[in-house]
């Protein structure tokens, strides 16, 4: 059964219909990546799938409920999905630790946050996510001079502190050097089976690297959906998003 | 020894003001004349409202225009205790009021008046407060929401002449009473300095905890602390309560060394000064209120004397050099130079 099912969901900002009408549905432990060009709706699709937007119709079910338009903070602490905002969101100010410690789960509320201590279970639960990521060894450094990619791996780290059965992540491999986007390629393919995820991407060869089911949009529409090679061929696909040779040069969308 | 100087290097600049601070706030009345002392007294109940405005601005991003609202409203509770315990108050009976009204009649008990002095301001935050984060209000808006909010205390203060004395508000207002009498001006320089050290700990502790390091990031980013899972309207509300009895209590304090509160005390006017306290010193790290405070009103105290009619003036451009040049502030300035240099070497350690 699927973890996440969404049904005909749309909505529309001022007439302009940013999502319209899409279904899609997502296995438990699977890694889905959805493409598409610049305005297709991918952001604004896990905008309403995290609550951050509410749909003009239709629903999302996550895991047997109805999440749709709830409060975001209950859609993380409740439900369990986390996402990862594209570029990195982390809070420079604080220790790369101190931040995984803030998105350790189940400390959220007002009487947990007062009286949080450190523990060695909590320490614990801290460096096995930073160590996912390879981030252990720096996590007493002010989490703002880390390199831009070693940023988006602490914000990957910071989700798996929070253990979600659900990864949203937007863009993961912004800005990053080939190498760096390799190393999150593997690193993502490592966390998948264990967590669902689901990520937007521009980059081509990240796509192909994690080959997993692919869902296009396109105008608010999924255009395609199936395996990288299938999705390829498809000739609709190739008219409106590979057209200018992008699947050759691993460029495709990167406007 | 080496393992002591490195530890020493490790602690922020900042801690190292504040015990200088405190040493300097607690020789003070030893070199100092009577009304040298009074004055300090009240400019530290005054570091107690700036820091809870740090509180709310400093660490949550949530700049109040309007918190000497809960300062004034720990005052005006405050001084009515005072004056109530010698019967009815000359402003009352001036209106042929001979007897105190009964919803006044809880602080005719001095205790149950002094804590409601911290707990009104605290219920009116709440109040407010859930009206405005309920709502999302966030950024100017809720700068404009306090700023009406300065203006109709004032207004309401001003108005209300026969139970809260108008605009020349209450006045005879005694210090704190310690066995037989009030206690004299050197006792109660050391009661206000105590609050202080207990509400600069308090705050100390409570932007240390998990809370603390959540309201830092709402200030930074509050969406990503949203997914997060953080229900961050709870914890602005929060703020907001413990910022606004902070405030009444310093305004508990500063009544009964001053000896009189009126509208001046709750409208805009303190308000704006609080913010230029905190803005001066640096927001965000505590000390900078205490510096900001201090600095400014000793400013205000010796120059006006000098240059009275241009004071204001005075105030209007030292607020914009910080604004335009340094917007951290005097401690903020210190603790950015120390996080730099630490930062270039821990670069060059990698």
């Amino acid at each position: 059964m699927a973890i996440l099912e969404v049904r005909s969901l749309a909505v529309s900002f001022k007439g302009f219909r940013a999502i319209d009408g899409v279904d899609m549905d997502v296995e438990r432990g699977e890694l889905r990546v959805i493409i598409g060009p610049n305005g297709a709706g991918k952001s604004t699709l896990m905008d309403l799938i995290t609550a951050k937007t509410r749909p003009t119709s239709g629903s999302v079910i996550f895991d047997g409920a109805d999440i749709t338009g709830l409060d975001i903070s209950a859609i993380s602490s409740r439900h369990g999905i986390g996402r990862k905002f594209q570029g990195p969101n982390i809070f420079g100010g604080m220790t790369v630790l101190e931040n995984v410690e803030l998105a350790l789960k189940g400390h959220g509320t007002l009487i947990k946050a007062l009286f949080y201590r450190r523990t060695r279970r909590t320490l614990e639960l801290i460096a096995g996510a930073l160590e996912r990521v390879g981030l252990y060894e720096k996590r007493d450094l002010p989490a703002g001079i880390l390199s831009h990619g070693e940023k988006q791996w602490l914000e990957i780290s910071m989700l798996l502190a929070q253990s979600p059965k659900l990864m949203i992540l937007d863009e993961p491999t912004t800005g990053m050097t080939a190498e760096e986007t390799y190393k999150t390629g593997e690193l993502i393919m490592g966390l998948s089976g264990e967590h669902t995820i689901i990520a937007a991407e521009h980059d081509m060869d990240f796509v192909r690297q994690v080959a997993s089911t692919v869902t296009v949009l396109h105008q608010g529409k999924v255009l395609a959906e199936g395996s990288i090679a299938d999705v390829e061929r498809d000739p609709r696909v190739v008219a409106v998003y590979l057209r200018d040779d992008g699947l050759e040069s691993g460029e495709g969308g990167r406007a | 020894m080496e393992g002591l100087l490195a530890a020493a290097r490790r602690v922020r600049v900042n801690r190292y003001i504040d015990i200088c601070l405190l040493l300097f706030l607690a020789v003070f009345p030893t070199f100092s004349s009577k009304f040298r002392i009074d004055v300090m007294a009240g400019f530290m109940a005054y570091v107690i409202f700036a820091l809870s405005l740090d509180l709310l601005w400093g660490y949550t991003g949530l700049m109040s225009f309007g918190h000497a609202v809960m300062f004034g409203m720990g005052a005006y509770v405050g001084g009515l205790t005072n004056v109530f315990q010698k019967g009815v108050p000359d402003f009352m009976a001036n209106y042929g009021i001979t007897e105190i009204p009964p919803f006044f009649a809880p602080l005719t008990s001095p205790a149950l008046g002094n804590v409601l002095a911290v707990i009104l301001p605290g219920l009116l935050a709440l109040i407010i407060g859930i009206f405005i984060f309920s709502s999302r209000v966030s950024g100017v808006f809720f700068c404009l929401i306090t700023m009406a909010l300065a203006s109709a205390f004032a207004t309401f203060t001003n108005s209300t002449q026969q139970y809260l004395g108008g605009s020349n508000g209450i006045n005879r207002i005694t210090r704190f009473a310690l066995g037989d009498g009030p206690v004299d001006v050197t006792q109660n320089y050391y009661i206000i300095l105590a609050a202080l050290v207990l509400a600069y700990l308090f705050c100390l502790w409570l932007v240390n905890t998990r809370f603390g390091k959540a309201l830092t990031s709402i200030a930074g980013n509050e969406d990503r602390l949203r997914f997060l899972g953080y229900r961050t309207r709870d914890f602005k509300l929060l703020v907001f309560v413990l910022s606004g009895m902070l405030a009444g209590f310093a305004g508990l304090l500063s009544v009964r060394t001053t000896g009189f509160v009126s509208p001046v005390n709750c409208g805009l006017e303190l308000s704006t000064m609080a913010v230029v306290w905190v803005a001066v010193g640096g927001r965000g790290n505590l000390t900078g209120a205490a510096v900001g405070t201090l600095l400014i009103n000793w400013a205000e105290s010796i120059l006006s004397e000098h240059i009275a009619s241009q004071w204001q003036l005075t105030i209007g451009v030292i607020l914009l050099l910080f604004v335009l040049f340094m917007r951290d502030g005097l401690v903020g300035a210190a603790l950015g130079a120390q996080d730099r240099r630490r930062q270039k070497k821990l670069r060059e350690a990698l």
